[in-house]
């Protein structure tokens, strides 16, 4: 979640970071001095970078820090020593960092980016800021945010502009759709419209809805289904498939998979629904597409 | 296993009365996981299921010997469920929570680490080592008794391809989901050295998906040290940029995130690769 320009402000101000004033931001690639704060993912630590931009090679500093322990001064000291920083500089550009670390961690950032830190009237101010804050944690941070900050979705969309709706749920296996569709569909030309995961244990609550995003949206020709038993019996899923098709005319296919699946693929076959095809494999399921985007 | 799972593993349910927790604990008490009780603060003295509640992991362990922690609560409250169970002296732990901040992720797997605590997850589905024990949301009936080896970043995925391979007669020896995000306690490589060092795996399927590197790790851990024979299957072919694809950590970024480089990587470790689920029995019987 990127903050705006005002949350932005609001931030730094909490941690007593000066913004340059506006007629001093040069943008310019030398003499400047940049810092970078991320995840360090490999190390499951914070990776602070204190880089500075001259006309000849790039000074860059890199200090890994724990998360438990926290930012020590002298790690902060080592990166303005191999930055040579010059001793009136020095304590502003630590006070500057470790401020910065703080507002990191305290605010659940995944990234700070500074563009340029300038010396201005004896203390360091920065400019050109990105803050990406991370949204499951935007619960505890609902002073950055302006508007209230609802609970994450129970589904998740997203558009691709090929003409096959896929619909799982579960992430890896929507992504196996999509997969299916381009190894098995390239000769028709087949490539997936969306792409929706729905969250398992909320799937008999999500899934008209799912199917109604999908059907709605005028790229998709054919929607595809992918419905695993984990939390609710298959039986169950299926009969909420068929009520949750009302008003689409869309070609559908399906797969449902569980313990009672062929029970569920009767539920299906029983209902009569003429836009409805079951399908047993992905590969099925694709060759079933191929063929209703070809009519 | 047991680089991965105290053995035996002796259950405690952090959530048992939560909805996750109740829900999953009856799946897993009717599959003969030994669940020797439950943590659920302010309900310390009630029984749950025929399982005894405590108000704190110290004396869950303290009443129990507990050994494994199963985390089913919700986000806000993950960490410090995973905190209190490593100074509970709990050395297996899995966390099914999804939607944990990252921050806390990373705080609790740097914990572990430094306590040498197995930790699974966060948003694992779990771990099931067929007909003997399930800890976690695999669902029962995707598993039979056998040699094969699952490990999967996706959970569905897992179960998807371990309900395939029993639907054709080929059993498994264990599954065991990593979780999807991008910040994960276990890593496939940690799972790849637990199943060659396991006298009841023969054969090991491993699911990866885009994001990340820790596919390329897995490359250099089959080309150098494994001696098992692999298939495996990366998911997310052809997806776009800079998207999250439902897991935390599935999003084609820079180098190497991208299928197509991940399979590149595994075909030349020598990696049988499965482009579809359905692929992977049929390659599992040409490499016996």
């Amino acid at each position: 979640m990127k903050l705006s320009a005002g949350q932005k402000q609001r931030i730094l101000e909490r941690y007593q970071i000066q913004i340059v004033p506006k007629d001093k931001q040069v943008n310019r690639l030398e003499n400047r001095l940049s810092l970078r704060l991320d995840i360090n993912r490999q190390n499951q630590c914070v990776q602070v970078q204190l880089a500075l931009y001259t006309n000849k090679q790039p000074l860059i500093s890199v200090e890994l820090v724990d998360s438990i322990t926290g930012l020590h001064g002298y790690q902060v000291n080592n990166m303005a020593g191999d930055l040579n920083i010059v001793q009136e500089q020095w304590r502003g550009v630590v006070r500057v960092v470790k401020a910065m670390y703080r507002c990191f961690i305290e605010s659940d950032a995944e990234l700070i980016d500074v563009y340029s830190l300038e010396w201005v009237d004896g203390a360091y101010a920065v400019w050109g800021i990105e803050i990406d804050i991370d949204e499951r944690a935007s619960y505890r941070q609902s002073q950055l945010v302006d508007e209230p900050v609802e609970s994450l979705p129970a589904l998740q969309y997203i558009e691709l502009g090929g003409q096959v709706g896929c619909i799982a749920n579960g992430a890896g296996l929507c992504m196996a759709m999509i997969d299916a569709i381009y190894h098995f569909g390239a000769e028709a030309k087949l490539a997936p419209s969306c792409f929706l995961e729905i969250e398992d244990d909320r799937l008999l609550e999500i899934l008209e809805r799912a199917l109604e995003l999908v059907s709605f949206n005028p790229k998709t020709s054919v929607v595809m289904v992918y419905l695993f038993s984990m939390w609710y019996p298959i039986t169950s899923i299926a009969e909420h498939f068929i009520a949750g098709l009302q008003g689409i005319e869309k070609p559908v296919i399906v797969i449902l998979e569980g313990q009672d699946e062929s029970m569920a693929q009767d539920i299906i076959h029983n209902a009569r629904l003429r836009n409805v095809s079951v399908a047993h494999t992905l590969t099925e399921a694709v060759g079933l597409a191929v063929r209703k985007v070809s009519v | 296993m047991s680089i991965i799972l105290s053995l035996p593993p002796m259950v405690i349910v952090q959530g048992i009365t939560g909805r996750f927790g109740h829900y999953f604990t009856k799946v897993m008490l009717d599959y003969g996981t030994d669940i020797v009780g439950g943590v659920t603060p302010g309900k310390g003295g009630e029984w749950f299921l025929g399982k005894p509640v405590f108000d704190t992991m110290k004396r869950a362990v303290e009443s129990t010997g507990a050994n494994t922690s199963l985390v089913a609560v919700p986000p806000e409250f993950a960490s410090d469920a995973i905190f209190e169970a490593i100074n509970a002296g709990i050395k297996s732990i899995i966390c099914i929570t999804e939607h944990m901040p990252l921050h806390d992720t990373m705080r609790v797997i740097r914990y572990a680490r430094q306590n040498g605590v197995s930790l699974l997850g966060p948003n694992s589905s779990g771990i099931c080592l067929p007909n003997r024990t399930l800890i976690g949301m695999i669902p029962p009936y995707v598993s039979a008794q056998g040699n094969i080896g699952i490990v999967s970043k996706s959970g569905t995925l897992l179960h998807q391809v371990a309900h395939l391979l029993t639907k054709v007669g080929m059993g498994q020896s264990a599954l065991v989901s990593i979780g999807g995000g991008s910040l994960v306690g276990t890593s496939l490589v940690s799972v790849l050295q637990a199943f060659e060092d396991d006298i009841n795996t023969e054969r090991v399927v491993v699911i990866g998906e885009i994001g990340g590197r820790e596919e390329l790790d897995v490359s250099n851990y089959a080309r150098n040290e494994m001696t098992k024979p692999i298939v495996g299957m990366i998911v997310g072919h052809r997806l776009p940029k800079g998207y999250r694809f439902g897991h935390g950590g599935a999003m084609v970024g820079g180098l190497g995130t991208s299928a197509e480089e991940k399979e590149d990587e595994w075909t030349k470790a020598g990696i049988r690769i499965a482009h579809l689920p359905e692929d992977i029995p049929k390659l599992l019987t040409h490499i016996d």
